[in-house]
């Protein structure tokens, strides 16, 4: 019987270790799995890293200066690549026509008509305006471009001539940091909040929970204009910039800390952090060691479902004029030549800018999903 | 065999999950006698559960019953007749006016099962009138019967009062009350006292058992509980990763048990009143996972009596062994199952 | 014979001592939170443990014992009395009033293992850095040489130290529990308070979790306290057993005493409330009626008296004290001299 009962505890083990290898996972490798599954998630961050690293490259991707002033070509509407010219020839690289402006006699507007004869066909690395990228790199070389006197608006233009494309892309780069810088300030002050006020309790959580209810009772977007209005017009832009970020940060603080607090609340009574406060772990430890690495996933969580009220918040600030300014380009800045219905009518594609806010704040939310199911990897 | 309330035939649950199959239930059969408790025992994870469930159709996805048959007798129109409830629909008129009316179930946390948004009054009058064509009034007086049924007092003031205003306990009376609105013939009972403490659980055993023998009503009972299965089972299932390893009558569950599984649980619990220095008998190791389950005997890497070459091959067939006795393991005889999942026969 | 057996060997100088202990909790009401009472959680318990012993505490749910092992770690600041922990370089130290670097020397020599093996464990940390810590915080070890000690105390509770760099997650309930022992033992403790160690474990599992702890017992020369609410399960870990009812020690004996000769109603109600695993046992259950008690509004006198079928008028509104009836056998009923109580066979 001995021998039997040794031979069956062999299998036990190895069935015990074929199930070890198995088992060797970390937290944040499930996490990594279960994001993996929802296939919205991974199609929306996707979407978000190339839209940061466009916006990172905006000066690469964006075949024009995006301030310059072609004052030959107000609001002209996008015309596109062509492969095929007015004979029905076929080529191999897409081409432009250059473009000669006229007033309609009887309308009085300004036309813009194609000269047939004159294509431009696009090249790849060409040099035109200087920029740089990170305001590290200074360069001239552009993706793609025509050759002068060549114009490219692959979008159209705005009421003064500029090129909506390449404003797109410098666009991005404010309102897209915006929402990145606003959200780590709000991950900052409202962890650290809520973690302090869920830890401590008592009085102290007593008081801060009813300043941010007050807070959050506060209607947003007046509240964010008046905010606004008080940074002075004559600061530079850069400091417009933080100034606007920080605004948008004061109102969303207030929720990722009452979650934060929440969480805490429910695992300073979990047997392990009590283990840890009976094994002497000191407050800092415990927070530290324990409550942090347990709340961060859903704080940042949390957190990514917020970047996109604060972009759309940029965006509105900016729309009212009272936002980012110029000579910083941002999206609700662009959207500014929108506010007037003629406009609107005549020229529609001075909108395009908005579909690219539609699109990153859907992205954004997808991505945010995938987030939730990935932070609690045990639920089922 | 004859005149059975209840027969289960090789029946089997299995959950589709995106990790793999889990058989829950693979093969289990057993029969129900009129009047009678048969206790269902095994740790967590060896489908006891889902076999209370499967019978009513309360399997949820991924969960499906693949396969097998419920017999269960009933009275239709003054004639009996033998039904497969497998054959009506999850959500079937059939099977609705099966569940609560014939077969009533009472689960281990009752606080699930009522709605807290609700008296008690109205849970339990609700429950009668789906069943009966009574008036309001009268369901509320049924009602009151049903609470002093089960020696709840003040019945007509607890009739207004919300389920959380009720200890554990009387929310167990309650639903206990609730379970015998339809006067059912079979009353399953999930692990019923699992919750409780130790006083409340003994009142709400001995409340079972008489309402029982009242109502002339059959239990399955299930527990992981062996002190409640020797107090309240008349024959017991032993299940083990989703099969029945025994069958037998209490008594000899008890006193001359055969399968190794079973000796061993029943070694490893500290037996009351019968205090000793020595170390409990153990079971080696764990219950492996459901979607790993060891080829041949299920039990096999645990077991003290392992023989290479044989536990491990192939599933043992179900062996008579004396009366109503029957063992699944090669100690009683060479025969294996011929299993249509690919175990070789 | 019988007395030898049941004896406690008090000749042993006591390890913990628990004298006169309260918690009471404030019922506040309204806006301004006024006190309108107090939930008596536990309510005036002494108790002892002695070096090499088991305590067992058993009561049912609001009985005040959970709360009593968080008194004694002092995650929970009594209201009133003291725990004296003998230790064996500062002397008695009363835990319930020890200055902060008292009370963290205590605690290396009291652990806590508790109910649930699932929250007990961080499941961001490896079981590494699990074990490591209580180590780390005390200054004890660290690296390689706390390293070591995780491994050795893997292998004390039965665990293969190659497994130290998993997570939780990667572990069944009953060896989440063999990690979460292994911690407490990380330090040394002379006192280890075992909080329903087995109830969330299946039946072969809590086997082999009550062997590691008797085993570890004797190695080790651990004092237990162990809470549970199994009553089988007492009886076969402790050599003195308490009984607690809304807050009170109704009955303190010898293990083999409290089971065989109960002098406390409370007892006899428990021991016949019992499932048996025996189905040729006739089912003569005491019939004990009604709920236990809210303790936030206990019924005066005995809190036991509404349920007692030996209740008197005096019962009523006299409070029992807990007295020794027979050598080394406490009870608190007015009435433990008279009655003849049924053992725990004799149902």
């Amino acid at each position: 019987m001995e021998i039997l009962r040794k031979t069956g505890n062999q299998t036990g083990a190895r069935i015990a270790r074929k199930e070890d290898e198995a088992k060797v996972v970390s937290v944040r490798r499930l996490m990594w799995l279960r994001f993996k599954r929802n296939r919205l998630a991974v199609i929306g961050g996707i979407f978000l890293l190339l839209m940061y690293l466009a916006a990172i490259f905006a000066g690469f991707i964006a075949p024009n200066d995006p301030t310059m002033v072609h004052s030959q070509y107000v609001s002209m509407a996008p015309h596109g690549l062509n492969f095929v010219d007015t004979d029905g020839n076929f080529h191999l690289i897409p081409f432009v026509y250059g473009v000669k402006s006229a007033v309609d006699p009887a309308t009085f507007r300004k036309t813009f008509q194609i000269i047939p004869e004159e294509k431009y066909p696009l090249q790849f690395f060409v040099r035109g305006s200087e920029y740089t990228i990170l305001g590290i790199f200074r360069t001239d070389i552009h993706l793609f471009g025509v050759e002068e006197p060549g114009k490219l608006f692959l979008f159209g233009t705005d009421t003064q001539g500029r090129d909506i494309f390449s404003r797109v892309w410098f666009g991005a780069q404010v309102s897209l940091s915006v929402g990145l810088l606003g959200v780590f300030l709000t991950l900052v002050f409202g962890s650290i909040i809520g973690i302090a006020s869920g830890y401590i309790g008592g009085l102290f959580d007593d008081i801060i929970q009813r300043v941010i209810e007050l807070l959050m009772s506060f209607p947003q977007l007046p509240l964010w204009l008046a905010l606004a209005a008080l940074v002075p017009d004559n600061w530079p832009s850069d400091r417009i910039y933080f100034a606007i970020t920080i605004v948008l940060a004061i109102l969303s603080w207030g929720a990722l800390a009452r979650q934060t607090r929440s969480m805490v609340y429910a695992l300073r009574e979990a047997d392990f952090v009590t283990a840890a406060r009976y094994s002497n772990c000191s407050d800092w430890r415990i927070i530290t060691r324990h409550l942090l690495p347990n709340t961060m996933s859903h704080i940042i969580v949390i957190a990514t479902t917020a970047i996109p009220g604060m972009i759309l918040g940029e965006t509105a600030l900016s729309f009212l004029g009272l936002g980012i300014r110029s000579p910083l380009i941002s999206w609700g800045l662009l959207l500014t030549d929108a506010q007037h219905i003629r406009v609107l009518v005549q020229q529609p594609w001075i909108l395009t800018p908005a579909i690219f806010v539609i699109a990153t704040i859907i992205a954004f939310n997808f991505l945010g999903d995938g987030l939730r199911d990935a932070a609690d990897p045990f639920a089922k | 065999m004859t005149n059975m309330l209840l027969q289960i035939k090789d029946l089997r649950t299995h959950f589709f999950t995106e990790s793999g199959v889990v058989r829950a239930v693979d093969g289990v059969s057993f029969d129900i006698a009129p009047g009678k408790t048969l206790g269902v025992v095994g740790e967590s994870g060896c489908g006891k559960s889902v076999t209370g469930y499967s019978i009513l159709q309360l399997i949820n996805p991924p969960g499906r019953i693949v396969g097998g048959q419920i017999l269960f007798e009933r009275e239709k129109n003054g004639r009996k007749e033998v039904v497969d409830l497998l054959k009506y629909g999850a959500r079937s008129e059939d099977i609705r006016q099966i569940r609560g009316n014939e077969i009533a179930m009472i689960f281990q946390e009752p606080m699930t099962s009522l709605d807290p948004l609700f008296t008690v009054g109205d849970q339990l009058a609700e429950a009668i009138l789906v069943h009966q064509k009574v008036s309001k009034r009268s369901a509320l007086d049924r009602a009151t019967e049903l609470l002093d049924k089960v020696r709840l007092p003040q019945a007509r003031e607890l009739l207004n009062k919300y389920p959380h205003q009720l200890s554990g306990g009387m929310r167990q009376r309650v639903m206990i009350a609730m379970a015998l609105s339809g006067q059912p013939k079979l009353l399953i009972a999930d692990e019923p006292t699992t919750a409780l403490d130790v006083t409340t659980e003994g009142q709400i055993l001995d409340l079972m058992q008489s309402l029982q023998e009242e109502f002339g009503m059959a239990m399955l009972f299930i527990t992981h509980d062996l002190g409640v299965i020797a107090e309240m089972a008349e024959e017991v299932v032993v299940m083990y990763l989703g099969r029945v390893v025994e069958k037998t009558d209490v008594r000899t569950l008890f006193d001359a048990p055969k399968h190794p599984y079973t000796r061993a649980l029943l070694e490893s619990i500290p037996k009351v009143g019968h205090k000793h220095d020595g170390p409990l008998q153990t079971i080696e190791g764990m219950v492996p996972s459901p979607f790993n389950i060891p080829q041949g005997c299920p039990f096999h890497p645990r077991c003290a009596r392992f023989m290479p070459g044989i536990c491990d091959e192939a599933v043992p067939a179900e062996t008579p062994l004396e009366r109503s006795h029957t063992v699944r393991c090669y100690l009683y005889s060479e025969q294996a199952e011929g299993d249509r999942y690919g175990n070789p026969a | 014979m019988e007395i030898q057996l049941n004896a406690v060997p008090h000749a042993d100088r006591p390890l913990l001592e628990i004298l006169h202990l309260k918690k009471h909790y404030p019922v506040t009401r309204g806006l301004l939170k006024r006190t309108v009472g107090y939930v008596k959680a536990v309510d005036d318990v002494s108790l002892t443990i002695y070096p090499g012993q088991t305590l067992g505490l058993v009561g049912e749910s609001g009985s005040g014992k959970t709360t009593l092992a968080h008194s004694v770690m002092r995650g929970i600041t009594p209201t009133a009395g003291s725990v004296i922990f003998h230790d064996d370089h500062l002397g008695p130290v009363d835990v319930a009033s020890a200055d902060p670097a008292a009370l963290r020397h205590v605690r290396r020599n009291m652990q806590m293992v508790f109910q649930d093996p699932f929250s007990s464990l961080n499941p961001r940390m490896t079981v590494l850095d699990i074990i490591a810590e209580p180590l780390q915080v005390n200054q004890i070890a660290k690296g390689k040489a706390a390293q070591e000690r995780v491994a050795e105390l893997l292998q004390l509770v039965g665990l293969r130290p190659e497994y130290m760099r998993r997570f939780p997650h990667a572990f069944s309930g009953g060896q989440r529990q063999r990690i979460v022992v292994a911690r407490a033992l990380a330090l040394n403790p002379r006192l280890v308070l075992l909080d329903e160690p087995t109830s969330a474990l299946d039946v072969s599992i809590q086997a082999q979790t009550l062997n590691l702890l008797k085993d570890l017992q004797s190695r080790l020369n651990l004092s237990y306290l162990f809470i549970s609410h199994d009553l089988g399960v007492v009886e076969h870990v402790s050599d003195t057993v308490a009984v607690m009812y809304v807050g009170r020690v109704v009955e303190v004996a010898p293990t083999r005493k409290l089971y065989q000769q109960p002098k406390h109603p409370y007892t006899e109600a428990l021991l016949s409330s019992i499932p048996k695993p025996d189905p040729t046992r006739k089912k003569r259950r005491i019939a004990i009626a009604g709920e236990i008690p809210n303790p936030a509004n206990p019924p005066p006198g005995c809190h036991f008296h509404p349920r007692c079928p030996y209740a008197q008028p005096i019962c009523a509104h006299e409070a029992p004290p807990l007295r020794e009836v027979t050598p080394g056998q406490f009870a608190a009923c007015h009435f433990s001299d008279e009655l003849n109580l049924k053992g725990v066979n004799d149902f």
